[in-house]
């Protein structure tokens, strides 16, 4: 099992969007003369986005790469979506979630190669399922922003969807057509839920996050150092869309527009605490406090 | 393979005589009835709006060709049996189940893909069951059939998505909202067009359908057919504010919602998108008023242009359905052969397997003494080694022929049958 490489479920995953992708193109003349290719691709892409998802499973069990350090967080984010992707794939017939999810993450998968896991000798990096006192406090703030981490992706894909379903209608495509998405209602309401789900997960996260900030105040540049204002700027976000959501009646648009930027601010809190070197208190993942 | 269709179609008969020969259900039974006792052969008759055919098999039975089909029919629909023969066609043994397969695969419908004549070929054996006309072949053929086109319509797109105008507006709804018990539902005006439409979004059980129309008596009266409550034609504005999907169908010269009404009605909205389906011409919502988001606006022309290449889409599954039947009228004529080779390679089986048993017992009894009991097993197994060697050919043959498509009504079975003196 310790031959499993990110390489290995990174190469299943993009076959198996490979595969979905040409079971959406329907303009292939393959689908004329094949009866059942569909069927066939969509029972291949599912097969290797289970391969895929067992070898990422493996790997993350293997080597259990910590939670708090942004290679770990990013690809356990990439796992619960590609269980997600699987789990949607399984449904026949169902809208095409896989050819969201997958390229993101791949796209997470992606960026923590480039991160890269942290060094074995630190530690002070605590592994996947490490125990310890305040360690239980790191770890349940890991877990909430993870989880809301989660749900945001999911929130952002199903705004993505909103947008090309709404591009769908204005440009009147005849029905069928195209990418297989939800209904437009079906989309905003399932848009609507998920924030409701992600802030109290966020809130609670980032919460507890200032409590450990306190803990570790002597590892950050006080209120100025960029996690806390990058992650002060996703609560915000976070506040405005909860408004839109249960406030006056908005385009659903707009919701979707500031759910994705939502999910970008979340995933440059994701990279921050490595890509702004602050000096050699970095080297303690631990004080980031959106590093999950 | 002992089968023949005669038929007439849209293909080769004007409607004037199509009109003449169709059977309803009691001139069917009647006719079924009068097809036992006359063409004196396993007989299935499909009778739909666009064809009557008459599907004939038998073993070593002459079936009727389409002269006699021709004066059956003149016979029972009083038509003078000349006119029909220039409209006639017909096809036997694999050609036939062929256009079988095309035609309840859709392939040869007026409307490609259309779903009903499958149904309709279903219907038509079941009514030939009852009167007494089915044998094995024309009950294996239809079965198969269904099979055929079952696997045409969900193998291949030439069945995907609807191509009426009616059901179209319902899909395009259907791309915007998720459910339909909080949705309520507006008509405007009465239009002869809107009725089918409207019978198709009363299907998806919207909690209320409202009905404006200028004159009041004809809104309740459509209210009263679908479920509806109706409204006065002065209360529009407020309609609109309180509606999710829009039917408009009157016969306004001019757009009865321009965008300074629109205007009006979306501030006062509480709801979100708007879906409007305006089949009106001229129309009654100015194009422009589609956003794709508060409101999805689809008129006549939008529908039309869906259909047309709905159908386009269609005819590229044409070949991959075409491939398909090839397939199964292989696997069916295999299948066929099988089942009707099968009782005479048993037979033919059976009967060496008793004069092998026959010889060798007389044998054993002439040396009996002289031979071990291994010599006697020995000598068993050579005649059972003779007897397989001997059978593997006919036996062979038979199977390669099945696998040929017929060529004439003296086949390889009959030569068996006389060869070995095999009677059922």
């Amino acid at each position: 099992m310790e031959r499993i490489s990110l390489f290995c479920f990174a190469a299943s995953y993009a076959v198996s969007l490979g595969l979905d992708g040409l079971a959406v193109w329907r303009g292939n003349p393959v689908f004329w003369s094949w009866p059942g290719a569909v069927s066939w691709l969509r029972g291949g892409a599912w097969l290797m986005a289970m391969a895929g998802l067992v070898a990422h499973s493996l790997y993350l069990w293997t080597w259990q790469p910590p939670l708090a350090w942004q290679f770990g967080g990013l690809l356990v984010l990439a796992w619960f979506l590609a269980v997600f992707a699987v789990y949607e794939r399984s449904h026949p017939g169902r809208i095409s979630w896989s050819m969201f999810l997958l390229p993101l993450v791949l796209g997470l998968v992606g960026v923590a190669t480039l991160i890269g896991p942290p060094a074995p000798s630190d530690g002070r990096i605590p592994g996947l399922f490490s125990t310890g006192s305040l360690q239980f406090w790191n770890t349940l703030h890991g877990v909430l922003l993870l989880a809301a981490s989660v749900v945001l992706s999911l929130a952002f894909i199903a705004s993505l969807m909103f947008l090309i379903r709404a591009r769908q209608l204005r440009y009147k495509l005849a029905p069928g057509r195209g990418l297989s998405l939800f209904t437009l209602e079906g989309l905003e309401t399932m848009n609507k839920r998920l924030i409701a789900v992600a802030f109290p997960l966020l809130s609670i996260g980032m919460g507890l996050g200032a409590g450990l900030l306190f803990v570790h105040a002597s590892k950050l540049d006080g209120l100025y150092d960029p996690r806390v204002l990058a992650a002060m700027g996703l609560w915000i976000t976070f506040l405005v869309l909860f408004g839109l959501r249960y406030g006056a009646r908005f385009r659903g648009s707009v919701m979707a527009w500031m759910t994705i930027c939502a999910w970008i601010i979340l995933v440059v809190c994701l990279l921050l605490p490595h890509t702004l070197p602050t000096g050699p208190r970095d080297a303690s993942p631990s004080a980031g406090v959106l590093a999950p | 393979m002992n089968l023949r269709m005669v038929g007439f179609s849209f293909r080769t008969t004007p409607i004037e005589i199509r009109e003449k020969l169709a059977f309803g259900p009691e001139s069917l039974r009647i006719a079924l009835e009068r097809a036992n006792s006359e063409l004196l052969c396993e007989t299935v008759l499909l009778s739909t709006c666009n064809r009557v055919e008459f599907y004939l098999a038998g073993e070593d039975v002459p079936l009727p060709g389409p002269k006699e089909i021709a004066g059956f029919l003149g016979r029972i629909h009083s038509v003078n049996p000349v006119d029909l023969e220039n409209h006639i066609y017909f096809y036997d043994g694999h050609a036939a189940v062929r256009h079988l397969f095309r035609v309840t695969g859709s392939l040869d419908s007026m409307v490609l893909g259309e779903g009903q004549i499958a149904a309709q070929a279903k219907q038509a054996l079941e009514s030939a069951r009852e009167g007494g006309c089915v044998g094995p072949m024309l009950n294996a053929l239809f079965q198969h059939a269904r099979v055929v086109a079952r696997r045409i319509r969900t193998e291949t797109g030439i069945a995907q998505g609807h191509v009426s105008v009616s059901s179209l507006a319902v899909d395009f709804v259907r791309e915007v909202f998720d459910h339909f018990a909080d949705k309520t539902v507006a008509v405007i005006g009465a239009g002869k067009m809107g009725e089918l439409t409207l019978k198709h979004l009363a299907e998806l059980k919207p909690k209320r359908i409202l009905v404006t129309n200028r004159s009041p008596e004809k809104a309740r009266a459509i209210a009263a057919g679908c479920g509806g409550q109706a409204v006065p034609f002065e209360q529009l504005d407020d309609l609109l504010v309180r509606s999710d999907i829009v039917l408009s169908t009157t016969g306004a010269n001019e757009p009865i919602v321009d965008q300074a009404r629109w205007q009006r009605v979306r501030s006062q909205r509480r709801k979100g998108t708007m879906v409007v389906i305006d089949i009106a011409v001229p129309r009654d919502f100015e194009p422009s008023l589609h956003d794709g988001e508060t409101m999805c606006l689809y008129n006549i022309d939008d529908l039309q242009k869906v259909r047309e290449a709905r159908i386009a889409e269609r005819r590229r599954h044409i070949g991959a359905a075409e491939s398909l039947v090839e397939n199964e009228v292989a696997a069916f004529g295999a299948d066929w052969s099988r089942r009707r080779n099968g009782p005479v390679i048993a037979r033919l089986t059976r009967d060496f397997e008793a004069k092998r048993k026959v010889v060798v017992e007389q044998l054993m009894q002439k040396i009996a003494g002289r031979v071990a009991s291994e010599d006697r097993a020995t000598i068993e197994g050579a005649f059972r080694l003779l007897q397989n060697q001997f059978l593997h050919g006919p036996i062979s043959a038979l199977a390669e022929e099945t696998s040929r498509p017929a060529t004439g009504q003296h086949t390889l079975l009959d030569a068996l049958r006389k060869l070995f003196r095999i009677h059922d």
